[in-house]
């Protein structure tokens, strides 16, 4: 009488071992490939190459699509988008999102690279504290005349319109005195002569040979900006390993959406449509640019209006907040295809200032806060 | 010379018990050290390599980590196989009438000496070991308990020995209480040291005095939380009887560390669930096995060597080396496939019982050290066909460098040339595949882990009153820590003992604690 169970014979056990090295060596090429970007395409052209966008947009609620088609909803810990198998072109992006402005750009992909982008989507109507020079003792702010914001912002803050108010019954806001001097500073130019002569000698001929350089400059975080003539120009000057990709992005040809595959939602490629490829629209064997060969400054789209202010975002350095004729508007330095450029309020005559990570509007009357969400970056 | 005239030829050489390279001298020293330092380097060099190839070569790191994942997958379905098959046979081992199956065979000569060693564990603790021992199916006349006290325990642990003796000595056809020598010169002082001695005079008090031939004694050596299921004797001595060669073979039973199951946490359930489930893989493929902690062997194939080492840390894996090099090659384990029960390693807050894990881990892994007197006495011994010497030795390398680096690799080192590549390969398909492919790897490879949470659930001992059922469902979730205790009580253990090797900073022997809450 012997146990019916045997251990396992030797036969069992190497034979198994057989199997698992033969997946082992005939899954290997195949996770190569695949990792690497090829893609196999059964009766076509069989392997061809292929590339990725990685899109980031807000943290909830707003909706990738890439070629028109829905790929992600974004939520509080999926908020960007990495989608692959597409074959080089040019790919139209948009994220949009309920109640705020659409962020659109055409991005070209290359075969084994990976196109990213960053979406910003603001609100339609923002939302602003409005700050004014009286206010009850209570503490509410006190308005003698209509704003002129009226209709364009949702107020977060209550306020209390008294045309009659006078400084007998009011207290002065000292809050409003504190912000005021921002704006009545005589000017916010910074006159590092270190930066200037940087700026001067980093600039390319181009920018610069016809154009005086002016003395306003910001920097933060390895990006400058800074005014030539009448244009904002950012330019990268951090490490060259940490610059943004689309500082030295190449020219590429428009989107063309007969022409250009699409991937699906499930992550299959159209084969059809990706074979049918105008010659026109197919680009160079990219690769990725080395930092230290291209000119990293970009010149912010001002669509012709005069700049009275410029400046970072609030923990930003992809998007710079403009203040000109018609409003304050936030554009970003990203110029593949175009710079999208969304208002963050308008109106005329209106002065901004970015102090200590908010964005403060000056309308000659009250100034007004602009309530910025984190999800927006 | 009279005195080593019953060891194997081999066993007389001088270097033969060598614990370390400052016991020799000349080229024989220069070559062990040189065998001590190989396995920390070749672990430090696949960490670094690694980092390195992640800044310089990134793209050969990627393709290096994704085949590597691969790999892991194929070991853990390979592992899991080994598993489950072990699984079904100790359930059915257990399920068999040993005695019934002891029938056809004649086994009164066989006579059992039963080796506790104890330092200063609780007397609750050996209680419960010699009370298993003494509800075994088996003549109890025909074991002899041999209770190995230490010395440097002091008066305490004799008043537990003595108290033990007066209460078992009627059941056994020995009790006998040692007491191992404190500071003996060339010994360490630690588990081997102490059996060897109980075991020496056992042979003299016992064996010698009833004239027992040493072919017909088989010698348990049990750590002193060893509590035996009923069948123990009757599995082993099945197994002694139909072994090809019995006098050749040690017995290696599966170490179930249950007995505090449920007074222990996840933590400590998963890293002893763990290691139970190694020996239970290496139960079907003995050719790749040692005896490990609680285990059997014939007094004379002990007696032949010398009996265990008194020099280093591992003697219960050592002992085998010993008995495979002294046989020229012809010395086997013979997996029992039958459990014995031992305590999972605990502590009363959750800083003790990672430290005591840690240090166990560290100790079990210092195991290490055989690979360099298994390679050692493989340049000496050239009556061992090189075929199984090369193949032991690669297999040996394969399973302490394997058990550092995977972990590490797979789990930290997985993500380093996406954080090291630089811009060039940040920006390519390959670097955000890379996480992505890695990740749905390790999630197929996690297939394993169900299967070791169902093994576990059935191994698991009766719920105790009091307990909810809610417990077997944090039974079956806790296996998701398995990362994480595979870095923290294997890799970096394992690292720390080889680098502690590596640099000459030789390990002594530490006492697991055992308690019973």
């Amino acid at each position: 009488m012997t146990p019916h169970v045997k251990p396992l014979s030797y036969r069992h056990r190497y034979w198994f071992f057989y199997l698992l090295a033969g997946i082992f060596v005939a899954s290997l090429p195949f996770l190569f490939l695949y990792a690497s970007g090829y893609r196999f395409e059964l009766g076509k052209s069989g392997l061809v190459s292929t590339g990725g966008l990685y899109i980031a947009a807000e943290k909830t609620g707003a909706r990738i699509f890439i070629n028109d088609e829905l790929v992600r909803e974004t939520r509080v810990f999926r908020r960007a988008f990495y989608a692959q198998g597409f074959p080089e072109g040019t790919h139209k992006v948009h994220v949009n999102k309920p109640g705020h402005h659409t962020w659109v750009k055409e991005l070209p992909v290359y075969s084994h690279l990976v196109t990213e982008a960053q979406a910003f989507n603001l609100p339609l109507i923002p939302e602003v504290k409005i700050i004014t020079p009286w206010r009850t003792p209570a503490g509410v702010n006190v308005v003698t005349s209509s704003s002129t914001l009226q209709g364009k912002v949702t107020f977060t803050n209550q306020y209390l319109l008294e045309p009659r108010a006078n400084s007998a019954t009011m207290i002065e806001n000292s809050e409003f005195e504190t912000l005021l001097e921002l704006f009545t500073a005589t000017t916010t130019e910074e006159t590092n002569s270190g930066l200037v002569e940087r700026m001067r000698t980093t600039l390319t001929t181009d920018a610069t040979s016809t154009e005086p350089i002016a003395t306003t400059t910001k920097e933060w975080r390895g990006v400058m900006l800074f005014e030539v003539g009448d244009d904002v120009y950012a330019r990268f000057v951090g490490t060259p390993s940490n610059m943004p990709y689309y500082y030295c992005a190449a020219p590429f040809p428009p989107y063309q959406p007969t022409a250009t595959s699409t991937k699906t939602a499930s992550g299959v490629l159209k084969v059809a449509e990706a074979m049918e490829l105008d010659d026109d629209l197919s680009l160079e064997v990219q690769t990725v640019d080395n930092p230290e060969s291209c000119d990293p400054t970009i010149m912010m789209d001002r669509k012709g209006e005069e700049v009275s202010y410029f400046d970072f975002f609030p923990n930003s350095t992809d998007l710079v907040v403009i203040g000109s004729e018609s409003g304050v508007y936030v554009v970003e330095i990203d110029d593949r295809a175009w710079q999208n450029r969304q208002p963050l309020i308008t109106g005329e005559d209106l002065e901004v200032r970015v102090y200590n990570g908010a964005i403060y509007v000056f309308d000659g009357y009250y100034i007004y806060q602009i309530q910025i969400s984190q999800d927006w970056l | 010379m009279e005195e080593n005239k019953h060891l194997l030829p081999y066993a007389k050489r001088p270097d033969f018990h060598v614990g370390r390279a400052t016991e020799l001298s000349g080229k024989n020293r220069a070559l062990y050290r040189f065998l001590e330092v190989i396995p920390g380097l070749a672990s430090w060099t696949t960490l670094i390599g690694v980092v390195v190839a992640s800044l310089y070569a990134p793209f050969l790191a990627a393709y290096f980590i994704i085949a590597f994942a691969i790999y892991w997958v194929l070991k853990t379905a390979f592992l899991s196989y080994h598993l489950r098959h072990n699984w079904r046979r100790l359930r059915h081992h257990m399920s068999l009438n040993w005695s019934e199956m002891l029938e056809r065979f004649q086994y009164d000569h066989m006579h059992h000496i039963v080796v506790l060693p104890f330092y200063n564990e609780p007397i609750e603790v050996a209680r419960s070991t010699i009370e298993s021992l003494s509800k075994v199916h088996y003549d109890k006349k025909k074991i002899s308990v041999v209770l190995a006290s230490e010395e440097r325990a002091g008066a305490s642990a004799q008043a537990i020995a003595k108290e033990l003796k007066e209460q078992y000595v009627s059941q056994f056809a020995d009790f006998l209480v040692t007491v191992h020598p404190a500071n003996v010169p060339g010994e360490m002082a630690g588990k081997g040291s102490n059996v060897t001695y109980a075991v020496e005079e056992a042979r003299k008090v016992i064996l010698d005095v009833k004239n027992i031939p040493y072919e017909n004694v088989l010698v348990s050596n049990f750590d002193i939380d060893t509590v035996l299921y009923p069948d123990y004797f009757n599995c082993l001595i099945w197994h002694f009887m139909t072994a090809e060669n019995p006098l050749k073979s040690s017995y290696q039973p599966v170490p179930l560390f249950n007995n505090n199951l449920w007074q222990a946490g996840s933590l400590s359930r998963v890293v002893a669930m763990s290691s139970t489930f190694w020996e239970m893989v290496q139960q079907e493929r003995p050719e790749r096995m040692a005896t490990f902690s609680s285990h059997s062997v014939p007094f004379k194939a002990l007696y032949e060597v010398g009996y265990w080492q008194r020099n280093m840390v591992s003697e219960d894996s050592r002992i085998y080396w010993n008995l495979m090099m002294a046989n020229n090659g012809e010395y086997d384990v013979i997996p029992l496939s039958y459990p014995v029960s031992m305590d999972a390693n605990t502590a009363s807050t959750l800083y003790g019982t990672i430290k005591n894990i840690y240090k166990q881990h560290r100790r079990w892994t210092y195991g290490v050290e055989n690979f360099v007197y298994i390679v050692y006495h493989f340049t000496k011994n050239k009556n061992i066909p090189l075929g199984r010497r090369i193949k032991i030795t690669l297999q040996q390398a394969e399973g302490y460098w394997s058990l550092v680096t995977n972990p590490i690799m797979l789990f930290i080192l997985g993500w380093a040339p996406i954080f090291l590549g630089g811009r060039v390969f940040h920006e390519t398909v390959l670097s955000y595949n890379l996480p992505i492919v890695v990740r749905n790897l390790l999630i197929l490879a996690m297939f394993g882990l169900v299967v070791s949470a169902v093994i576990s659930l059935s191994l698991i001992p009766k719920r105790p009153e009091g307990r909810s059922r809610f417990a077997y469902v944090v039974m079956a979730l806790q296996w998701i820590l398995v990362p994480i205790t595979m870095i923290v009580f294997s890799s970096i253990p394992g690292l720390d003992a080889q680098t502690r090797l590596m640099f000459g900073r030789y390990m002594g022997f530490w006492v697991t604690p055992k308690s019973r809450g």
